[in-house]
């Protein structure tokens, strides 16, 4: 019995999209914005954690990195903001 | 048909690429938040390491799950200690810049 | 059944983690207390406890031999699991000594500063993530444990946050060896996706197993891991063997112009 059912073209586009997420979170100059490849890029390799037959992984990727993470670096950069009025 | 092998292969070519692009970031980036967003990506890239080797021929193993579950949750640790610490690095440099922090000499 | 020396291991950890979990309501108990150094004697207590129950763990050891505990149920080829020799527990109590030590040279120096219950409570974990990497019997644990001290050393570095040195210290601290206990994870990992398991006295004997029917392509990636680990685990001891070498030249120094 295989435990992967996906074809291995839609891995591969997870994966890419993956590490063009990663790539523009890198380069874009706006935090913020640089804040929502973050968060795309750890959608996506929840995704393949999910495709990859971990779904309880999955969801502590969403949860951790998608939520409270991004949540940690949205509070910083509003607390900084403040500080510099 | 797939196997598991070329599956695994893609994603350990993927998790190398990711674990470069982390590194890029953390050395040629100037902003504080940008190295810890960095960080962040080498983590996640680590945390699918883990998973993908663990892939057997019926699911990944019991052991690679826990291990990654708890590798994410010391990642979201080490991300808040370093966010209270760029927050303070703001308060006293009054920026963000990584260029500016080399008032430390001994 | 849990026999009694495999619970013997975990006193140390967990008397220890416990202290450093109840020091913020020994912090409130004392704002109402006439006496306000409860959380230091607790402290020594703590650290004192710890080094008695490691001496009891000292004579349980028998001779030229080891003991270890794991979780129930999981056996060590798949859980984590506690291995203890003489030589961790040798490695404990030097950890411990000098956590006491620091304890109460910290009596008198670490009066000026607020917020002290953190402080005790981070020295506490701080020695309980040494322990832990002495008892550690595979490379997971050890990642974890490596990970709360190297955790709650970040924020004992920049602790007086209102100093510029401390907060600049720390970060630079925490950015390199993240990145070095990072690189280490992903040699662990590669090891577990060659044997399937992380125990290290397993990958040892089925390394030795192994060793006549390995195809050479396989050596260089093995290599390759324990090389990841090995210079992962680097920077964090190398920023520790400078501090102390600063800490000591400061020391001499200090002592130099007392005298003169």
């Amino acid at each position: 019995m295989e435990p992967i059912v996906e074809p291995i073209a839609i891995h591969i586009l997870v994966v890419a999209v993956a590490v063009i997420a990663a790539l523009v979170t890198v380069e874009i100059k706006d935090i913020l914005r640089a804040l929502m490849g973050f968060i795309i890029f750890s959608i996506s390799l929840s995704v393949a954690f999910y495709m990859l037959g971990t779904p309880y992984v999955s969801v502590f990727q969403l949860a951790i990195y998608a939520g409270a993470v991004a949540v940690l670096f949205i509070t910083a950069l509003h607390t900084m903001r403040r500080m510099r009025l | 048909m797939q196997n598991t092998a070329q599956v695994q292969t893609v994603y350990m070519v993927a998790v190398v690429v990711l674990i470069a692009v982390g590194l890029y970031c953390i050395i040629a980036k100037r902003e504080l938040l940008k190295i810890v967003i960095g960080i962040e990506i080498l983590t996640s890239a680590v945390n699918l390491n883990i998973l993908v080797m663990g892939l057997g021929d019926s699911g990944v193993d019991a052991l690679a799950q826990s291990m990654a579950v708890i590798s994410m949750s010391i990642g979201a640790c080490i991300a808040a200690v370093a966010l209270a610490l760029v927050v303070d690095v703001f308060r006293h440099y009054k920026t963000t810049d990584i260029r500016k922090l080399r008032r430390l000499r001994w | 059944m849990v026999d009694i020396t495999s619970q013997l291991i975990m006193y140390p950890i967990i008397v220890l983690l416990t202290s450093a979990a109840i020091m913020p309501l020994v912090k409130i108990l004392e704002d109402h207390l006439k006496f306000k150094r409860l959380k230091e004697f607790l402290t020594m207590l703590s650290i004192a406890i710890c080094l008695l129950s490691l001496s009891i763990l000292h004579r349980e050891i028998p001779a030229d031999g080891y003991l270890e505990a794991s979780l129930l149920g999981f056996n060590p080829p798949f859980g984590t699991q506690f291995y203890v020799d003489e030589f961790s527990v040798y490695m404990a109590v030097i950890f411990c000594g000098l956590g006491l030590l620091v304890a109460i040279f910290s009596y008198r120096y670490m009066e000026v500063d607020t917020g002290l219950d953190k402080y005790y409570g981070l020295l506490l974990t701080l020695i309980t993530g040494m322990i832990g990497v002495a008892f550690a019997g595979d490379l997971f644990n050890l990642y974890v444990f490596w990970e709360l001290m190297c955790i709650s050393s970040y924020s004992l570095v920049s602790f007086r946050k209102y100093r510029w040195e401390a907060v600049e210290a720390g970060f630079k601290y925490l950015v390199m060896s993240t990145i070095g206990s990072i690189v280490a994870l992903y040699g662990i990992s590669l090891i577990y996706g060659s044997f399937k398991t992380v125990n290290m006295r397993e990958v040892a004997v089925r390394l030795s197993l192994a060793q006549a029917k390995l195809s050479p392509s396989a050596v260089p990636s093995l290599y390759f891991a324990a090389g990841l680990i090995i210079c992962g685990f680097a920077p964090t001891r190398y920023d520790y063997y400078d501090r102390v070498f600063l800490t000591s030249r400061k020391l001499r120094y200090g002592l130099l112009n007392r005298l003169s």
